[in-house]
């Protein structure tokens, strides 16, 4: 008896080890409005509750540096700094002192490729009316662009830009900022694996139901319609961010104004068509995509290499430029079409 | 226990760790593919002297081996291990229910199967999480087994005959439990 | 050789109906097992259950992986996949050679190469 007992333990056992997964693992989607465009947070959850007041806090969290942080709205602390350019430094909040910081940061790595400072500039152009500054007005205006003028007191937790007239602009760094807070608000709350993207400043962790990653596109930047993809790849604990000259633009004459204009010329940069930055956070993912659109293609892998940071670089002719360590992770989709302009 | 029969179970153990050893060094051209030869000797073993015996000598020959090949504690060793525990006890079961039944070669079938479906569940449990490499390989390692079940059983029963034909042995009559001379 | 034709005699028909019944168990679930999906134009490598690498078999490119006992190295060339280098004693993964369907395992160094879906250029988010 004893025998017969252990031998059908023994076969229970092993038909016991092709039983499968109980718990019911869901991805839950959902989108808000917020910091001037679309940001969808998708979560990976057991529970459609636990989902829904993860991702609540996570646009709640979204919301709150939007308000912080956006150079429209006169209540924002950027609005209160430019306000009292020239006059004097203003106190500003934790995560603002921080996103500052880092632009800071970014700026000193880069040479200055990324510079909050430039919106003086990049306000001279209007991507609605399609018009552009004289060469007289940039000239007179390019002084104001110098991140080294904005000075940030740690103690006092203070900015300040030393010249009137200057302006700093979050934009190109607050997203991605905004994708790292929201990630780890979604973590403390539990969630296992979730995928944030702020526009196309994304940031990603954990793994999907099934264990399969998560995977994103990279858009054409000469695309069709918004599901035209050059490459894909997985991402796996960590962020993307891609800066274009088909986001904002015009085309006047053959020649196409863009939004990422050269802190140093004033004038929209050349040579690159998109840049995509990864690396483990979208604060600097965001700001580096930036930089390395001003600085080119050369120059932008080298400063990638040197910071650790992967990037995919699609030049003017369409042909596309990879730090190597990215090789192996992007699968390129086959058709690459790009439309040949200036 | 007699000290003929003592020194049998030290030699058929030695057999045992001889057959293992020799197969493990040879060159398998597809993977995981063991014929399992070592298991005569449990088979053999068990008949005539009993589920104990029999389990006593595969634990010793796993153990051995692995300390001798270096593999102790290795995937090698854990699925060796499981195959040799799970097989030696069903065949012990098997042979205790179904003695009348099977000849040795029906025996050495199932066990040949258990060790098989053993470390195939134990490959997926510990190593490789993968169900569908699993099953991809699995009919082909299970249709090995019955080739290797069946050549472990026929040579048992042939070695129980040589063996029964030379000395007197002592067995435990699986239905009454008495000992009785073959 | 009288020996052996006693053990074939001793052979019950329990035996056979044993025999029989396990072959064709064995043959059905090969051909239940040809029908599974161990097979598509993707690959994915993994090492002690944790998925590393899903690769298009439409890329020429090689990989290395890290596993308990070193550095397993992978290739993909015209949409067939293989292990060419592994730390493993018997590099029995490696012999597997090449395959287009099915799956290589290095045990040792807990590496396994799975043939999977197709790559349908689906993703969770787009950047740009």
């Amino acid at each position: 008896m004893k025998r017969f007992l252990f031998i059908t333990l023994n076969l229970l056992l092993i038909l016991s080890s092709f039983s499968c997964n109980l718990r019911k693992e869901e991805t839950y989607r959902k989108s808000e409005f917020l910091m001037d465009t679309i940001v969808t947070i998708t979560v990976v959850s057991d529970s459609e509750k636990k989902a829904g007041d993860a991702m609540d806090k996570a646009f709640a969290e979204i919301k709150r540096l939007g308000q912080l942080l956006n150079s429209f709205s006169p209540d924002s602390e950027i609005s209160a700094i430019n306000r009292n350019a020239g006059i004097s430094p203003v106190k500003i909040s934790p995560d603002t002192y921080t996103l500052l910081e880092k632009g800071i940061e970014v700026s000193t790595e880069t040479g200055g490729a990324f510079d909050m400072t430039v919106g003086v500039v990049v306000n001279l152009y209007d991507f609605h009316k399609k018009t552009h500054p004289s060469d007289a007005l940039i000239r007179e205006k390019l002084p104001l662009v110098n991140f080294r003028d904005l000075i940030l007191n740690k103690d006092k937790r203070t900015a300040f830009l030393k010249r009137k007239g200057m302006s700093v602009d979050a934009g190109g760094i607050a997203k991605g900022y905004a994708a790292d807070r929201a990630t780890a608000v979604l973590k403390s709350a539990g969630i296992k694996a979730a995928l944030v993207a702020v526009a196309g400043d994304i940031r990603a962790y954990g793994l999907k139901p099934g264990e399969t990653p998560w995977r994103v596109g990279i858009r054409n930047p000469r695309g069709k319609g918004m599901d035209d993809i050059i490459a894909t790849l997985e991402l796996r604990d960590m962020a993307i961010s891609t800066s274009g000259d088909y986001e904002r633009f015009f085309i006047e004459n053959g020649k196409r104004y863009h939004h990422l204009i050269d802190p140093k010329t004033g004038y929209p940069a050349g040579g690159v068509m998109s840049v995509t930055v990864v690396g483990p956070l979208a604060v600097y993912t965001d700001s580096l995509a930036t930089a390395l659109f001003i600085s080119g293609i050369e120059k932008g892998l080298k400063i990638a290499g040197t910071l650790g940071y992967d990037t995919l670089m699609i030049d003017k002719a369409g042909k596309i430029h990879m730090t190597d360590s990215l090789k192996n992770k992007i699968t390129l989709q086959p058709r690459i079409k790009t439309n040949k302009d200036k | 226990m007699q000290s003929q029969d003592r020194l049998r179970i030290a030699i058929l153990a030695a057999y045992a760790i001889g057959l293992h050893g020799l197969e493990r060094m040879i060159p398998a051209p597809v993977p995981w593919l063991r014929f399992g030869f070592a298991n005569i000797i449990t088979l053999t073993a068990l008949i005539l002297y009993g589920l104990r015996v029999a389990m006593t000598i595969t634990l010793i020959r796993v153990l051995i081996v692995s300390l001798l090949t270096g593999s102790f504690l290795g995937p090698g060793f854990v699925l060796s291990l499981g195959g040799g525990v799970a097989s030696t006890l069903i065949m012990g079961g098997a042979y205790s229910l179904f003695s009348g039944i099977f000849s040795p070669v029906g025996i050495g079938l199932i066990g040949a199967m258990a060790h098989n479906l053993t470390q195939l569940s134990l490959a997926y449990l510990l190593f490789i999480r993968r169900i569908e490499a699993i099953l991809f390989v699995a009919p082909l390692i299970l249709f090995l087994g019955i080739i290797t079940g069946l050549f472990n059983g026929m040579a048992s029963g042939l070695l129980l005959k040589k063996l029964g034909e030379k000395i007197t042995v002592t067995q435990l009559n699986p239905k009454t439990k008495e000992e009785e001379k073959i | 050789m009288s020996l052996l034709k006693e053990t074939l005699k001793e052979i019950t028909i329990y035996d056979w109906a044993l025999l029989v019944a396990l072959i064709l168990l064995s043959v059905s679930g090969l051909f239940l097992v040809k029908g599974l999906a161990l097979s598509g134009n993707t690959a994915s490598i993994e090492v002690n259950g944790k998925l590393l690498y899903r690769l298009s078999l439409n890329e020429d490119r090689t990989v290395e992986v890290h596993g308990p006992i070193g550095i397993t190295r992978v290739e993909v060339k015209q949409g067939k996949i293989r292990i060419t280098d592994s730390p493993c004693p018997n590099k029995l993964c490696i012999r597997q050679g090449w395959i287009k369907r099915g799956a290589i395992i290095c045990l040792p160094n807990r590496v396994v190469v799975t043939i999977g879906g197709d790559d349908t250029g689906e993703v969770d988010a787009i950047s740009g």
